[in-house]
């Protein structure tokens, strides 16, 4: 297991986990889809084509974005 | 019809989602406001409370998205919220929305010309939110820019066109269309920049926090058809001197 985080939130995922593996397990309790969402790794925004084939490593830093209200 | 980057519109009234009481108030609202184009800003999500889902209802009522980059204070930060913002929402179109300044909301004109050039040439379709500069939209224009969006007073303030000269001179000069953005107060506001000439309105606080904010869209709705039709009619012209509407026959003086 390897310790990924998320929008600062420590989470514990396989060593193996991709980013879209990640953004799944974190959003799931949430009434968010993963298809509008946005997610930022390492402060680079990865585009939704590659999510599967973003590895994730110890201490990686993922956030995830989502719309809101707003002019 | 309105046209923005090959995308019609029949409705000139955009509107923003912000500060509405209830995310229903707010798709009430809307859906009485006739508009085809609503705002949305982006945030990090909070993990443990979640977020309202706002975009599959928006979808479902059929109106286009277009995020901003609000909260952006530079063209680099503002060029990352529009990557993020095409992941999210599959789109290339993007409120351009530079503003370091937090009491006023001013528009960063340097950042913005710069973020736009950037973005046009990532292949974006980009609305900048600006003072309402008439050399600054030109240059915006002659990146790229898909429409300009000078505001008319502060965002939120509901002052409404005190920026009325320059938005003229804007609206003579633009190729591309004028939304006229931020500080429209109230329909008559909306009927103005109408009548002068502007594309469209963007109006966000001025309906979201009145008291009756579905009634208050629907104002705004006939507002803006109304201000159109004047622009196309043509108003007469404005004079010094008055103009007897009347005859003056002088009947009263040959009674007496």
């Amino acid at each position: 297991m390897i310790t990924v985080y998320v929008n600062e939130r420590p989470l514990e995922v396989n060593k193996s986990s991709n980013l879209q593996q990640v953004l799944a397990l974190s959003v799931q309790s949430l009434e968010l889809k993963l298809d509008n969402i946005a997610a930022v790794h390492n402060q680079h925004v990865v585009p939704r084509s590659k999510w599967s084939t973003n590895l994730c490593h110890e201490n990686d830093r993922i956030e995830i974005f989502s719309a809101v209200a707003g002019g | 019809m309105l046209t923005i980057a090959g995308q019609h519109f029949s409705s000139r009234l955009f509107s923003g989602t912000g500060k509405f009481a209830s995310s229903q108030v707010m798709l009430d609202a809307l859906h009485a406001s006739g508009t085809e184009l609503v705002t949305l800003a982006m945030k990090r999500i909070d993990l443990e409370q979640g977020t309202d889902n706002l975009i599959q209802p928006l979808t479902a009522m059929g109106v286009k998205l277009l995020p901003n980059t609000s909260g952006a204070r530079n063209a680099q930060e503002a060029i990352f919220a529009a990557q993020l913002a095409r992941e999210m929402l599959h789109t290339h179109w993007i409120k351009l929305e530079i503003h370091p300044d937090p009491k006023y909301l001013m528009p960063d004109p340097i950042e913005t010309l710069k973020a736009a050039e950037t973005l046009v040439e990532k292949g974006f379709v980009v609305m900048p939110y600006v003072h309402a500069d008439p050399v600054l939209c030109r240059r915006l224009e002659e990146v790229g820019c898909a429409a300009v969006m000078p505001l008319a007073s502060p965002i939120g303030s509901n002052q409404g066109l005190l920026t009325k000269t320059f938005l003229k001179m804007i609206i003579e000069q633009a190729k591309v269309p004028v939304v006229v953005d931020a500080g429209i107060g109230s329909p008559s506001d909306a009927t103005a920049a109408m009548e002068m000439g502007a594309d469209a309105v963007l109006v966000n606080t001025a309906i979201a926090a009145s008291q009756q904010p579905v009634t208050i869209a629907q104002c705004f709705r006939q507002a803006v058809i109304t201000g159109r039709k004047t622009y196309h009619a043509g108003l007469a012209q404005v004079s010094n001197q008055a103009s007897h509407t009347s005859p003056l026959t002088g009947f009263l003086n040959e009674l007496c």
